[in-house]
C-alpha cells in the first residue's frame, strides 16, 4: 500500500497545525514546570506532541518525527514519575520544542529539514535521567490518551476488521487527516482497502467519513483510541466488515464529542477569510463612509423628503456595516501574548533569575494592524524588564524582596484607547546612571543634566543609541531598542511612558488606539486649510479673549480654571504669518499627549466628524505636526495633526 | 501600442522655457491641476498632497526641485503621475506639450556642461528634435534623490516658540 503521495500541498496545513500544537506544548510546559505533579498537563502535551509526530510522519519529515518521538519519550518518563519535569528535564523539553519550532520553520520556507546533532540523545538522557531499573523503556509505545479512551478494553479479535471514521464539520482538510490516519493504521495493521481509496483521498474528493478494512496487528486498539483523540473527528467505530455498521463498537461517539465541543465554545459556524480580503473590504467601507458623507451633505441642500429618507437609511446602514467590518478585524491581545511567557522564562533562566509572569486583560480586542505592530515593542520591553529591571536572587534577598521577581502585563480599556502596562518589581531606574551615561555620550551637558527632571531623564532612554546597562548582554542593551519601541508605538498613533521608583520597580505604559482606520476627529481650519485633530487627544475646546493671553518670558500662556497652559500657535508652527483679522478672540483646542498639555491656537473650529485615516507616502511621513490625512465629503483633503510631535517640538 | 523598431515614446513637458521629457512607460496619468493641499514643514520641493481617487498622493514641484524660479499654477499647469516603488507620486509641471515618438539614437548622453547644472544622475539623456533640445529625465531617480534632500520649508525650529 505504500506509494508515493505528493504531500507538498499539505505542508501549509502541516505548518499551521504544528505551530498551534507547539504553542500548546510551550504554554503547558511552562505551567507544568510550576506544577510538576499535574499529570493532566502531561497528557495535554503528549497529545499535542503526538499530533505533530503523526503529521510529520505523514509528510515524511523524519527529523521532525524523530524529535517528536524522543519528546514523547521524555513525556512518558514524566508521566510515569521516572523523571521530574523541572530543571534539566524541563530544559531538555524546551530545547526539543525549540528544535521542532525551527524545523517547522524550515518546512515553511521550503528548506531541507536538518537534524540537530545530539538533540535526540539529549532527550533520551533526559527521559532516563533518574530512571530506575525496572521502568526504563527502550521503545516508546504510543499511549492512548486516557480521558478520551472508552472504558471497556475491547479486543481486536477479528482477523479482518473495519474502522469507520466520521470527520467533524470543522475539519478543514479531511483528505490530509485521512492520510494521517491511514498512515497511522498502516503501522499496526495491514490495510486491505479503504473507501474512499487512497487515490481518491489524494485527489481531494470531498467526503465526510471514511471506512478502512484492515487486518489488525498488535497495538491496533491504541491506534484506534488515538485516532479518536484527534481533533476534528466526530465518530470512530470498529467492527467486523460482515456486520452492519450500527453494530460496530463505538470508540468515539459523535454525540458525546459534539456535546463536549458545544460546552467548550458556542458552536457557531465559521468560515476562514484571508486577512487581505478583510483589508480590501475595509478599504471599500472607508470609501463608502466618505461617499455617505457626501450624499448626506448634498441631500441637505435639496428639499426632497423621499431623497432624505433614502439618505438617512443609507447613513444608518453605512454606520452599521462600518462597525461590523471593524469588529471583524478585531482580535484579542492574547494572539500576541501567547509567546511571551516562554520568552520571559527563557531569558530569566539564562540570567539565573527567577521570574513570575502574569498576564491580565488578554481578552481585550484590538485591530489586527495594531496587534501586528505592538508585538515587537512589548517583547522588547519585557526583555528590558528581565535584563535591567529584575535583580539577581542574591540582590533581591539582600534588599528584603522575595526571591522571585514579578513581571506583569495588564491590559485595560480606557475611553478610546487601550492601556497596556508592563511592570516589574525590580530595581527601578537608576537616574544618576542615566545622567552619567547621557553626559558621557554627549547627549546632554553636565550642568544641564543636574537640573533635569526625572521625566526628562526617562525621556533620554528613548533616544537612539542609549542603553544604561554596562556591557552588552545578549538580550537587550544593544543600544537599539527603546527608541524603536517608541517609534513603532507612535506610528500607530499611540504613546509610551515610563514611570519608575528606585528600588521598587518600573512600569512601561503603552497607550494604543483600538483601531487605526476610522477615528473621531475635530475639524479645524488654519490658513484656509482644513485639518483634523483626533478626539482622543482633545481635552476641550475654548475661546479666549486676546487679553487673556499672558506672556511668561518668551512663551505665551493662558489659564483655564487655574491651570496654566502653554499656547502653541499653529500658524507659527507651520510657518504661516499670523492672520491680521480684527477678531480679538482666539480659538483654542486644549490637547494632551503623554501627560503634556497645551492650548493649540487655530483659526476656526469647524466641527466633529468621523474620518477615515489615510497614510501619507514615505516622502511625507517624517514631516512634523502631521500624521496622515483624510478625504472630506467635499473631496478635499484634511491633514491630521500629530499632536504628540507638536507638543514635543 | 508597441514600440516601433528603434523608437521610444516620451511625454514632453515644459518648465519655463526649457523642455523636458519622461519615458512614457513611467507615466501613469496626467491631470490638469486640481486642488493641492499644502503640507507645511515638508521638504521644500514638495508642493503638497492631492486626492487621487481616494488616495493621498504626494505632489512634487519640479520647478522647485530643479531650483528654478517659483511660478503660480495656471490653466496649463499639469500633474504627471508616476508610479514609484511605494506609491504613485505627482510631478507638477508648467505644461505638457506633446507625446512624441523619437528614435532611440536621437537621444545622446548628457554633455559635461549640463551635468554640472542639474544632477546628472537623473538625466537619462538629451534628445534633439528638429531644432529643440529636450532633456530626458528619469522621474524615479528624481524621487530617490529627493528623499535625501532634507531642506524644510516654513515652521518653527525645535524648541523655539516665537518663529513665524
Amino acid at each position: 500500500m505504500q506509494k508515493d503521495i505528493d504531500l507538498a500541498k499539505y505542508s501549509k496545513l502541516f505548518v499551521a497545525e504544528s505551530r498551534e500544537n507547539l504553542r500548546t506544548l510551550n504554554e503547558t510546559m511552562i505551567e507544568l514546570e510550576t506544577k510538576p505533579k499535574d499529570k493532566s498537563l502531561v497528557d495535554v502535551m503528549f497529545r499535542a506532541c503526538h499530533t505533530i509526530k503523526g503529521m510529520a510522519g505523514m509528510m515524511n519529515f523524519k527529523v521532525i518525527t524523530d524529535i517528536a518521538h524522543a519528546l514523547e519519550g521524555v513525556l512518558n518518563a514524566v508521566r510515569d514519575d521516572i523523571v521530574e519535569p523541572t530543571d534539566e528535564v524541563a530544559e531538555a523539553i524546551f530545547r526539543g520544542l525549540d528544535a521542532l519550532e525551527g524545523r517547522v520553520a524550515s518546512v515553511e520556507r521550503g528548506e531541507d529539514v536538518e537534524e540537530i546533532p545530539g538533540l535526540i540523545e539529549g532527550l533520551r538522557i533526559a527521559a532516563s535521567a533518574k530512571a530506575d531499573k525496572k521502568r526504563r523503556k527502550k521503545t516508546v509505545k504510543p499511549i492512548a490518551v486516557k480521558e478520551k479512551a472508552p472504558k471497556e478494553p475491547a479486543r481486536a479479535a477479528a482477523v479482518v476488521s473495519g474502522v469507520y471514521i466520521k470527520f467533524g464539520r470543522r475539519c478543514a482538510f479531511p483528505s490530509a487527516r485521512a492520510l494521517v490516519i491511514l498512515k497511522d493504521l498502516g503501522k499496526v495493521a495491514n490495510i486491505v482497502s479503504s473507501a474512499p481509496s487512497e487515490d481518491e483521498i489524494d485527489q481531494e474528493h470531498v467526503f465526510e467519513d471514511f471506512t478502512v478494512t484492515l487486518e489488525p496487528e498488535k497495538g491496533f486498539d491504541n491506534v484506534a483510541n488515538r485516532i479518536a483523540a484527534m481533533p476534528d473527528i466526530d465518530e470512530v467505530r470498529v467492527g467486523s466488515p460482515d456486520k452492519p455498521m450500527k453494530d460496530w463498537r463505538i470508540v468515539l461517539d459523535g454525540g458525546t464529542r459534539s456535546a463536549k465541543t458545544t460546552a467548550d465554545a458556542p458552536a457557531v459556524q465559521t468560515v476562514k477569510v484571508g486577512m487581505d480580503k478583510l483589508d480590501e473590504l475595509l478599504d471599500d467601507v472607508s470609501e463608502l463612509v466618505i461617499a455617505r458623507s457626501r450624499l448626506v451633505e448634498r441631500t441637505m441642500s435639496h428639499d426632497d423628503t423621499s431623497l432624505d429618507e433614502i439618505s438617512t437609511h443609507i447613513d444608518k446602514l453605512t454606520s452599521e456595516i462600518q462597525a461590523k467590518v471593524l469588529g471583524i478585524r478585531m482580535i484579542p491581545l492574547e494572539a500576541v501574548m501567547a509567546r511571551f511567557p516562554r520568552m520571559v522564562r527563557d531569558i530569566a533562566k539564562d540570567q539565573g533569575k527567577q521570574v513570575e509572569f502574569i498576564v491580565d486583560g488578554g481578552n481585550i480586542e484590538l485591530d489586527r494592524t495594531v496587534i501586528d505592530r505592538i508585538s515587537d515593542p512589548i517583547m522588547h520591553i519585557l526583555r528590558n524588564c528581565v535584563d535591567h529591571g529584575i535583580e539577581t536572587e542574591e540582590e533581591r534577598t539582600e534588599t528584603g524582596k522575595r526571591k522571585r521577581g514579578l513581571i506583569r502585563i495588564v491590559a485595560s480599556k480606557q475611553q478610546d484607547h487601550v492601556l497596556i502596562e508592563i511592570s516589574d518589581d525590580g530595581r527601578g531606574i537608576d537616574y544618576d546612571g542615566i545622567k552619567r551615561k547621557a553626559v558621557a555620550k554627549g547627549l546632554i551637558a553636565q550642568d544641564h543634566g543636574d537640573s533635569m527632571l526625572a521625566r526628562d531623564l526617562l525621556d533620554l532612554l528613548f533616544k537612539s543609541g542609549f542603553s544604561t546597562k554596562d556591557g552588552v548582554s545578549e538580550v537587550s542593551g544593544r543600544g537599539v531598542g527603546l527608541d524603536v519601541v517608541r517609534k513603532n508605538v507612535e506610528e500607530l498613533g499611540g504613546s509610551v511612558m515610563i514611570s519608575s521608583s528606585e528600588g521598587a520597580g518600573t512600569t512601561f505604559s503603552l497607550w494604543l488606539p483600538f483601531t487605526l482606520a476610522i477615528i473621531d476627529a475635530m475639524l479645524i481650519s488654519i490658513a484656509d486649510q482644513t485639518y483634523a485633530v483626533p478626539m482622543g487627544v482633545i481635552a476641550e475646546s475654548h475661546r479666549f479673549d486676546s487679553g487673556e493671553i499672558k506672556q511668561i518670558r518668551t512663551r505665551e500662556i493662558v489659564q483655564l480654571r487655574g491651570e496654566v497652559l502653554p499656547v502653541i500657535r499653529m500658524r507659527a508652527f507651520f510657518g504661516i504669518p499670523e492672520a491680521s483679522d480684527d477678531d480679538d478672540k482666539m480659538s483654542v483646542l486644549v490637547v494632551q499627549s503623554r501627560e503634556r498639555r497645551a492650548a493649540l491656537a487655530v483659526d476656526d473650529l469647524i466641527g466633529h466628524q468621523q474620518i477615515v485615516v489615510k497614510s501619507l507616502d514615505s516622502r511625507l511621513r517624517r514631516v512634523r505636526g502631521i500624521s496622515g490625512g483624510t478625504i472630506l465629503g467635499s473631496g478635499k483633503i484634511a491633514l491630521i495633526l500629530d499632536v504628540d510631535s507638536i507638543l514635543g517640538a | 501600442m508597441t514600440n516601433e523598431q528603434g523608437t521610444e515614446q516620451y511625454v514632453v513637458f515644459r518648465l519655463g522655457l526649457e523642455e523636458f521629457a519622461f519615458d512614457i512607460s513611467k507615466v501613469k496619468e496626467i491631470f490638469p491641476t486640481q486642488e493641492i493641499t499644502k503640507v507645511h514643514r515638508s521638504p521644500t520641493h514638495i508642493e503638497g498632497v492631492m486626492n487621487l481617487r481616494g488616495r493621498l498622493v504626494t505632489v512634487i514641484d519640479l520647478r522647485k526641485r530643479f531650483k528654478l524660479e517659483a511660478k503660480d499654477l495656471d490653466e496649463s499647469s499639469r500633474i504627471i503621475v508616476v508610479e514609484a516603488s511605494d506609491a504613485p507620486v505627482g510631478f507638477l509641471v508648467d505644461e505638457v506639450t506633446e507625446v512624441v515618438r523619437m528614435p532611440v539614437d536621437s537621444v545622446e548622453p548628457v554633455p559635461e556642461y549640463v551635468a554640472q547644472e542639474i544632477e546628472s544622475e537623473y538625466v537619462a539623456g538629451i534628445a534633439k528634435l528638429d531644432n529643440r533640445l529636450i532633456t530626458i529625465i528619469d522621474p524615479l531617480k528624481v524621487l530617490d534623490l529627493s528623499i535625501e534632500d532634507a531642506g524644510q520649508k516654513g515652521g518653527i525650529s525645535d524648541g523655539d516658540s516665537s518663529g513665524g
